[in-house]
């Protein structure tokens, strides 16, 4: 079937291109870092690739968002991929700032997040590939329902059914049940749309696969303690993540994928070799990556302050194994992994502590320097308690630093006007 | 060993002269037009009240505030954050929060035990909360900038003046003059006014005793009562000119820097 027929490919089509351009680039390298992003991009072409021929051949695909238990789609064998996933990627950095533009033309508010904002617009362009069904998320913030109302009210996408599993407030056991109960909800909405059955022995293996790929994870991000750490922003948080939300969740390809990684960390280590030529500052941003322009800072921190990445919000691993032994349990943990576990839904959908926490073992664990809440201009909730983290930074004589940006749009607070900031800031708190 | 500070701001340059310690000599000159020329100028005349014959005289100066890269004669530049925690601390030791009012910025500088900047934040996007914009009052009003403060003090019905912005606020005073306010409650409102935009400066850090106000504004007595009255904590006066507190800072850091190199060696 053409493309011609299917105009919400256009677009996925495209950033397939990039990444298989990408691909071509570091496929014949030497640099084990190299060698690992062609895995990466292997299993991000993949996906692409899964996706477009279901469009094409009218097979099932799921479309969700992150932390909606991606194991059950590997153990239904179900394609998915994350409805908020375009402003995300590398690929979309040509067309961000006009999408962003035609997102507002469509009367948008530009105080909106700016990831829901494109999402919405690219739902509303029919830049999306249409799924079978729509795994919802009702949090960690308000923006995800507004996605979801457009998505009720778009011509192509209303009669989509859609699950959306409901958060409870607490973290108590009671709360604990309930979302497991959901999540139950949840594997019988894929099955009654989908077509595919849930085989639980299937949804263990996925399970045990994905234990493996976080105690893995866990174990590369004790190498990120070193000093100098043996990497910085441009491996580690994202792409774990990447790799077990969207691409490879309790599959052995993933599991093999955090053994390589943990391969490069070691001989970096155990050779003291760090992400920099002189590591001077140890930072822990405490959000997603400015993936909008993120080579127009990051590489600049390294550069200019020897200011390493040690950390980031989605590079940290609190997530629970879950204990297969009992199909109860086995939703329990998985509950609590999605819910409780996960990077900025357990602290924007929790209580203030998780904040607290998560700096306070960071700065701790990690030997930090600096700690930099980014800002962006869709966290609100999390900008709400920087009075509260300047306080915690305080009390551990750690420098915290507040921004104020957007991750996707350089307008909004530009690289050359942040720069001047953290080169004022680290001067003044003697940094690097 | 004698070390050297030159902060040269917006509105003045500041030459600091230290020996072993101690204050040797200070001087305050309008920045002019050339930075290089001001700090220059400023360091000369410091030398010559201090009785040295030449720069070379002085084992380290370190330069600061912003013009701190025109500044020929500097061994390093600092920022004037870190200088003015570090010249504040050592006038008082007791002191945790440094409102530094500058000519043409603003920052609130929570400092530890040691003088070393904790926190800090910065208007230096507008010039409410400036040298400048006192200037800019005293010039509508006609009464000076020195005279603000004593009218300040004398205001006893401070007017409402909802404008933080220069721009805005000399409209407003305008409008009140012409509505036959005394002047002293024109210029006690305005002092509010900037103390409003000052007190969210310092939340942001929180606000720590003892608390200090450094920089040329710093000397307006009438901002350091409105700032007590407003924040219910006494405001301390520092023991030396507030306006030499970043130079000052800045010879300091020279004088550990010239010892940390001569114990190297």
């Amino acid at each position: 079937m053409s493309t011609d027929n299917h105009p919400e490919l256009v677009r996925y089509r495209s950033e397939r291109e990039w990444f298989k351009l990408l691909h071509s680039q570091v496929k014949d390298s030497d640099v084990p870092e190299h060698q690992l992003a062609e895995r990466t991009l292997t299993f991000c072409l993949d996906m692409y690739n899964r996706i477009i021929a279901c469009v094409e051949e009218g097979d099932p695909f799921v479309a969700t968002y992150y932390c909606s238990a991606p194991e059950l789609c590997t153990a239904m064998d179900l394609p998915w991929y994350m409805v908020m996933q375009t402003p995300f990627l590398a690929s979309s950095v040509p067309y961000l700032l006009d999408d962003i533009d035609s997102a507002e033309a469509m009367g948008l508010g530009s105080d909106l997040c700016t990831a829901i904002r494109l999402s919405i617009y690219y739902i509303e362009a029919n830049l999306s590939p249409i799924p079978s069904c729509i795994v919802g998320l009702l949090y960690p913030c308000d923006g995800a329902p507004m996605l979801h109302q457009v998505i009720q009210h778009n011509s192509k996408w209303r009669d989509i059914p859609m699950f959306n599993a409901d958060p409870p407030y607490w973290d108590d056991d009671r709360s604990l049940d309930y979302f497991a109960a959901e999540l139950r909800k949840m594997a019988q909405f894929l099955e009654q749309h989908t077509g595919r059955k849930l085989d639980m022995d299937k949804l263990k293996e996925a399970i045990e696969e994905s234990n493996k790929q976080f105690a893995l994870w866990q174990e590369y991000n004790e190498l990120r303690r070193a000093v100098p750490s043996p990497h910085g922003w441009d491996l580690g948080g994202s792409q774990c993540f990447s790799v077990t939300q969207c691409y490879r969740a309790g599959q052995k390809g993933g599991t093999d994928w955090f053994r390589k990684l943990i391969e490069i960390a070691e001989h970096k280590v155990a050779n003291k070799i760090g992400a920099v030529e002189k590591e001077r500052i140890r930072l822990f941003w405490f959000d997603l990556l400015p993936f909008g322009w993120i080579f127009d800072l990051l590489p600049w921190l390294e550069q200019e302050w020897g200011a390493v990445m040690v950390m980031d919000m989605f590079g940290n691993y609190p997530y629970t194994l879950i204990d297969t032994s009992s199909e109860e349990q086995m939703w329990r943990d998985l509950a609590k992994r999605n819910l409780f576990d996960a990077p900025m839904i357990r602290q924007a959908r929790g209580v203030a502590d998780n904040f607290v926490n998560d700096i306070a073992r960071i700065v701790k664990d990690y030997k930090i320097d600096v700690v930099i809440w980014p800002g962006h201009m869709g966290h609100k909730d999390g900008s709400a308690t920087i009075g509260i983290m300047r306080e915690t930074c305080r009390k551990l004589k750690v420098p915290f630093m507040s921004l104020g940006l957007d991750l996707f749009d350089r307008r909004y607070a530009t690289p050359d006007q942040l720069k001047e900031k953290m080169s004022e800031f680290f001067r003044a708190m003697g940094l690097g | 060993m004698i070390v050297g500070g030159c902060d040269v701001g917006s509105a003045t340059a500041k030459a600091v002269l230290m020996k072993d310690g101690a204050l040797l000599s200070h001087v305050i000159i309008p920045s002019g037009t050339r930075p290089e020329l001001a700090a220059r100028k400023a360091m000369d005349e410091a030398l010559a009240k201090a009785g040295l014959g030449s720069i070379e005289a002085v084992d380290y100066i370190v330069g600061t505030g912003y013009g701190r890269l025109k500044i020929p004669f500097a061994g390093e530049n600092v920022s004037e954050i870190t200088c003015h925690a570090r010249g504040a601390h050592w006038m008082s030791p007791a002191v945790r929060t440094v409102i530094d009012m500058g000519g043409q910025d603003c920052k609130a500088i929570s400092i530890d035990d040691e003088g070393n900047v904790a926190d800090f934040a910065m208007n230096d996007r507008c010039a409410a909360g400036t040298g400048r914009f006192f200037e800019a009052m005293a010039r509508v009003l006609d009464c000076g900038f020195e005279g603000l403060s004593s009218l300040c003090l004398q205001g006893e019905n401070p007017a409402t003046i909802s404008s933080q912005c220069s721009v805005f606020a000399e409209s407003e005073v305008i409008t009140l003059l012409n509505d036959g306010v005394e002047l002293a409650d024109i210029v006690a409102g305005l002092h509010h006014s900037i103390a409003r935009r000052i007190h969210a400066l310092a939340r942001r850090v929180g606000l720590v005793e003892d608390v200090c106000l450094s920089g040329g504004c710093a000397k307006n007595e009438g901002l350091a009562r409105v700032l007590e009255h407003k924040w219910g904590v006494s405001v301390k006066t520092l023991p030396r000119d507030p306006q030499i507190a970043g130079a000052l800072g800045a010879a300091l850091i020279a004088g550990e820097k010239s010892s940390a190199v001569r114990r190297a060696s």
